[in-house]
């Protein structure tokens, strides 16, 4: 599991800790039932507060991907097994979108005005 | 790249053919020559002859020259089936070769050895002689210790295994980096080790309950449960680099290595193979070199400023070596 960070980004740590997350998970490298690493040894070997790795954990929890549980730390839920599907037909998507010379914000905007129809 | 690949499969290629030649060609070559020369001589030969002396060099066993014909195809055949064939597997797997190389110089060296002990037994004995023992013996013992070096020299060593370069990840300057895994033993291997320590002690426990050496019982468990914790700090490993560098941890806690990334010279990711390599699994250290390897395959290895290397086994050794190129790379920017 590979956290990176950059303080001088615009996102927040913990979307970028959250985004960490899903990226392993959509590459295949976490698996559903996996456990991830205790917030604190996380937050002690990216010099972050702990906080801001459980709310990453709490962020990824709301969204279903995975289960807080006393005692087990944070869990993968199934849910991981639908981004792994998804993982290489947006990838593709992304790289069709790159090699047209598509900004990033159009392509995310065209996403979510279709993601909009469906909910 | 595709010369390279070339290059690297005709090298194997040679090692394979050369192995095979030294440790099946040579010896069935021999034991055929030799059963070859005492068929020819059959004929000279007593009803039986010497194949055994006493310490003052007077035969005190004897035997049907058929049986020391019969022996030489035994031991000229089965040295290099027993020693060179299970291993020809492992050989073209590429697994790195000193063990083999040597049981194969070992089946040339003894086949041999023995094709000239048997042939020559029988043909000084043939019409009406008699073995010259101290000859005999300086001859054979030359033979042995010549076809075994030549042998040896004959097959090629191993390449040292040329690890991936590794490319640092592209970082801005204020990223910080941490990579998480957990890296455990063959879940059968660990099944094994404590069915092999848990066998005992069942058998122990029903022997005490039953039998009148209740008292040897406790101390007898206490020690296997201190042999099964030596093996747990073994089984699994908590494998952490951050920019501190590279934290090994045995899941008990105990032992912990740590390379700090100001002492690291060189980074890669490696196929490594515990028994050609380390001599086993587990915590082993081998000239030069700290191996904490868990099974065959990937992993990752780094070079101490001293030239000093740690090894240990990762199943995304590419990416845990990216990494450690990475954080070693600034600290040496920033030191």
């Amino acid at each position: 599991m590979l956290f990176r960070i950059d303080p001088s980004a615009d996102a927040t740590i913990f979307m970028q800790i959250a985004d960490n997350v899903r990226t392993e998970a959509a590459a295949g490298r976490l698996r559903s039932g996996e456990r991830l690493p205790s917030a604190r040894e996380v937050a002690e070997m990216l010099g972050v507060n702990v906080h801001t790795v459980l709310r990453a954990y709490q962020e990824l929890r709301d969204e279903g991907l995975v289960e807080l549980r006393r005692g087990r730390g944070a869990v993968m839920t199934d849910a991981v097994d639908l981004l792994t599907a998804m993982h290489d037909d947006i990838r593709r998507l992304a790289a069709k979108a790159a090699q047209a010379g598509l900004q990033p914000q159009t392509l995310t905007a065209l996403i979510q005005e279709a993601l909009r129809e469906h909910h | 790249m595709n010369t390279t690949d070339r290059g690297t499969r005709t090298a194997s290629t040679r090692r394979t053919v050369t192995f095979v030649a030294v440790g099946i060609a040579v010896p069935v070559l021999a034991t055929i020559a030799s059963i070859a020369v005492q068929l020819a001589h059959r004929s000279g030969l007593p009803e039986r002859i010497a194949t055994h002396w006493n310490g003052l060099g007077q035969p005190d066993q004897w035997m049907a020259p058929w049986v020391a014909t019969a022996l030489t195809a035994i031991v000229g055949l089965g040295v290099p089936a027993l020693l060179t064939i299970p291993a020809i597997a492992l050989r073209r797997s590429g697994m790195p070769g000193v063990p083999l190389r040597l049981a194969a110089a070992v089946s040339a060296a003894t086949a041999t050895g023995t094709a000239y002990v048997a042939a020559a037994t029988l043909v000084s004995q043939a019409d009406g002689g008699t073995v010259h023992l101290g000859s005999l013996l300086g001859v054979a013992a030359v033979i042995f210790v010549c076809v075994g070096l030549a042998g040896w020299a004959v097959m090629p060593p191993d390449d040292t295994p040329r690890p991936a370069s590794i490319k640092p990840l592209a970082v801005s300057p204020d990223e910080r980096l941490a990579w998480l895994s957990t890296e455990t033993i063959n879940r059968w291997l660990a099944a094994l080790i404590v069915g092999c320590a848990a066998a005992p002690l069942v058998v122990l426990m029903v022997a005490g309950v039953r039998g009148p050496a209740a008292t040897i019982v406790v101390p007898s468990i206490v020690a296997l449960l201190a042999i099964l914790l030596v093996a747990a700090t073994a089984v699994g490993f908590h494998v952490r680099i951050d920019e501190r560098g590279l934290t090994v941890r045995s899941i008990v806690g105990f032992p912990r290595f740590h390379v700090a990334s100001t002492d690291i010279q060189s980074v890669s990711a490696m196929q490594v193979s515990g028994i050609g390599e380390f001599g086993g699994y587990g915590i082993r250290v081998r000239k030069g070199a700290l191996g904490v390897i868990l099974r065959p395959g990937p992993a990752l290895e780094v070079t101490r400023s001293n030239g000093r290397r740690f090894v240990v086994s990762v199943r995304s050794a590419e990416t845990a070596a990216a990494v450690l190129a990475t954080v070693a790379d600034r600290a040496v920017r920033s030191a």
